[in-house]
């Protein structure tokens, strides 16, 4: 998925397709999930985030004005629902008055969302290889062996460290690119 | 030793970091927080490969495209806004033991939520009544509403614009109204602990 599939699927969306809007929410809707438990909501609460951040995306797709930015921007409004909905339900244990927004980490918890959102867009932006070998090795719980992965891949035992390596210098230069033209 | 790259940290989380690169992370504090961004965004990327969305939560968001989404038939459609809610006492709504009245403006339409039980052995009930402020209303058509667990309840609305929903387990609903060609939405509806005996 490259920024320009990310752009190509906000278009089709605007134009009616519902294929597309299917689409971009099996991409984008584990994003918006995690943010809403990483924020404190349960189960039940972050499907029904995923539900109002897809109406706000609804009503707002419109105005998107970069189009390539669509993680961050998903995730941002996934962190403003989720605290606005564990105000609502909890008005005494996150904030003391107001809403989310008055709450002084409001700022450095919504950057940390989009800074994941930047995350999944770089991790998807990755060559197939590279995303196969660090779900495989990092991501998935619990891990798979090197051995493993070299057998499944055709590679060497040997070659599996420095190819992760590789690949996670890969991702951490498509953050900072992300990150550099403001997504 | 000057900061340690980005690429030293990545080495660093597998593991594999030069001890010189090690030693410099004790006394640098930078450096332990571009460790500790990178530790995050890991377990960020952990915790997205854990979720994934269910059948029922891609056919809402279908069913919510499809009613809001761009349409060449451009129904119209609304979707409400709550304009005051408070809770009731307990001679204040007819038949409620207690309970909350939610009000919403849509458009030239308006909704009232009555949401409360009638007794310590009833259930939750959701009686609502929508009027318009059009010259001679015509109100009918059905009332559900949906939480994001997936339980469902449906409702007609009767000419006076009164529908009423039993039996509400506790949890946060989506509300639609239909009505030949039109809908109305009310996007968030709290049942929560307190409305439920």
């Amino acid at each position: 998925m490259k920024r320009e599939e990310d752009r190509a699927l906000v278009r089709a969306c605007r134009r009616g397709d519902e294929d597309a809007w299917v689409t971009l929410w099996q991409r984008y809707g584990p994003l918006v999930k995690s943010v809403a438990r990483r924020t404190g909501c349960d189960s039940d609460e972050a499907s029904d985030i995923l539900q109002r951040v897809a109406l706000v995306a609804l009503e707002k797709l419109d105005s998107l004005r970069e189009e390539g930015k669509l993680g961050p921007w998903l995730a941002g409004i996934a962190r403003f629902q989720s605290l606005e909905m564990i105000r609502q339900r909890r008005p005494t244990s996150l904030l003391h008055e107001g809403s989310a927004v008055s709450d002084p980490r409001y700022d450095e918890e919504m950057a940390k969302a989009e800074d994941l959102g930047r995350l999944r867009q770089a991790f998807a932006q990755l060559e197939a290889r590279c995303q196969r070998l660090l779900h495989r090795l990092m991501l998935k719980e619990p891990p798979d062996s090197y051995s493993t992965v070299a057998r499944d891949e055709g590679l060497s035992a040997t070659s599996i460290g420095p190819i992760r390596r590789r690949c996670m210098q890969r991702l951490a230069k498509l953050v900072e690119k992300l990150s550099r033209s403001g997504s | 030793m000057d900061h340690i790259t980005e690429a030293q940290i990545i080495e660093l989380l597998q593991g594999e970091g030069s001890a010189e690169a090690v030693t410099h992370l004790k006394t640098c504090a930078r450096c332990r927080s571009l460790q500790q961004l990178w530790n995050e965004r890991i377990e960020g990327l952990r915790a997205l490969s854990r979720e994934s969305l269910d059948d029922l939560e891609i056919h809402r968001l279908r069913v919510l495209y499809r009613h809001l989404g761009p349409s060449e038939d451009h129904l119209p459609r609304w979707i409400a806004t709550l304009v005051r809610s408070s809770r009731t006492a307990p001679a204040a709504v007819r038949g409620l033991v207690s309970g909350e009245i939610m009000e919403y403006s849509a458009g030239p339409f308006n909704i009232m939520l009555q949401v409360g039980n009638h007794g310590p052995q009833s259930k939750v009930t959701m009686v609502g009544q929508i009027g318009t402020t059009e010259d001679e209303p015509q109100i009918g058509g059905t009332f559900s509403v949906i939480s994001a667990a997936g339980h469902e309840r449906f409702s007609d609305v009767d000419e006076f614009g009164e529908f009423h929903l039993a039996d509400l387990p506790v949890g946060s609903y989506r509300g639609t109204w239909w009505f030949e060609d039109q809908m109305l939405i009310v996007p968030s509806i709290e049942i929560g602990p307190d409305d439920d005996p």
